[in-house]
């Protein structure tokens, strides 16, 4: 396997997703649960103990769950500070890099017309299916296909030209 | 749902996965394999980054203020939880605190939970808009919601109405 630093920091954020969306935002030891987990994988790695190499995901996968379980154990036996604290169950958030760039995405959003805005609620924030949204809306299928990528397009858009708008900023 | 099948999906079926996911919607059998799948495929996390971007952007704009005879409403425009881990009860504190009307009204029907740490975001609000010589009205809260803030002492501090009007004619 070929693991580049570029590829690690792929790993690296992908593995942060999958934990903030597990232990929330609250936790302050997100860092170390994805470190642990990389260190767990290539050391697996060294020793040539991951079997099916086609399915690095699932085995990738397979150890973040057990850091996490370990860590909620851990978390239980010996609670940080208060013991009425849960582990919070945030969604994902954005980054402090998302923030920076919200003025250039809400202006991405004010553009879209305020049924679009609540069909992509329907969808992204109340879990809805697409049937029940259509046809709460009285929409056909191909309908709905374009207000859905026309708003990911333009979100995409959005997003891309403050990257490279920040990035020149910062050289 | 097994690996790699997110990518061979419509376009339209994989968005509804990812959906599911960032609504807390799949079951946790679906979560790890979606996890799992985008673990070892970029194309599917760019995507499920860029719809995770535009559903915080969306949960950000979900507050919306009209005015009714000199009275703020804050209204959800979706349904939404008043909880630790939402990202609405920032939003709330935020929309409260950085505005200039001290008299206002938030509208829960749309609130379909609480916990200790909304009823503590109502209490700062509450506070911050008495200090400001106003006053905090809540509308249509659900049963369950009008019962925690009852059982809290909440609502002596700050009055429920099931009717705008009402709540609107209380602070003259």
């Amino acid at each position: 396997m070929d693991l580049n630093e570029s590829s690690i920091q792929r790993l690296r954020l992908k593995l942060r997703y999958k934990v903030l969306y597990h232990v929330g935002h609250g936790c302050a030891d997100v860092d170390d649960l994805v470190q642990e987990t990389l260190v767990r994988f290539f050391r697996a790695e060294q020793r040539q103990t991951i079997r099916n190499t086609d399915e690095l995901g699932a085995f990738l996968n397979g150890v973040c769950r057990n850091v996490i379980l370990e860590y909620r154990r851990r978390l239980r036996r010996e609670p940080a500070y208060d013991p009425d604290t849960p582990i919070p169950d945030a969604g994902i958030r954005p980054e402090a890099e998302i923030l920076e760039m919200r003025d250039a995405i809400d202006n991405g959003l004010r553009e879209l017309a305020e049924r679009d805005r609540m069909i992509l609620r329907s969808l992204y924030l109340e879990g809805k299916d697409k049937e029940a949204i259509c046809k709460e809306w009285g929409m056909s299928d191909a309908q709905f296909r374009v207000v859905l990528f026309r708003a990911k397009e333009r979100f995409r858009r959005a997003y891309g030209t403050e990257m490279k708008r920040t990035t020149a900023t910062e050289h | 749902m097994d690996e790699g099948m997110v990518c061979k999906k419509e376009p339209i079926e994989r968005e509804q996965v990812i959906a599911k996911y960032l609504s807390r919607s799949l079951n946790a059998e679906a979560v790890e394999e979606f996890e799992a799948h985008y673990l070892g495929c970029d194309e599917c996390f760019e995507e499920m980054r860029v719809s995770e971007r535009l559903a915080a952007d969306l949960r950000a704009s979900n507050l919306a203020w009209k005015q009714t005879e000199g009275v703020a409403v804050l209204q959800f425009k979706a349904n939404a939880e008043l909880t630790h881990s939402a990202q609405e009860l920032e939003e709330l504190r935020r929309e409260v605190l950085e505005q200039s009307d001290s008299r206002v009204i938030i509208d829960l029907s749309r609130i379909t939970r609480i916990d200790s740490a909304g009823l503590g975001q109502l209490m700062s609000c509450y506070s911050h808009l008495v200090k400001n010589r106003g006053a905090l009205k809540v509308l249509n809260p659900t049963p369950e919601i009008k019962k925690l803030m009852d059982m809290t002492g909440i609502s002596t501090l700050i009055p429920t109405f099931q009717d705008e009007r009402e709540a609107v004619k209380s602070f003259q």
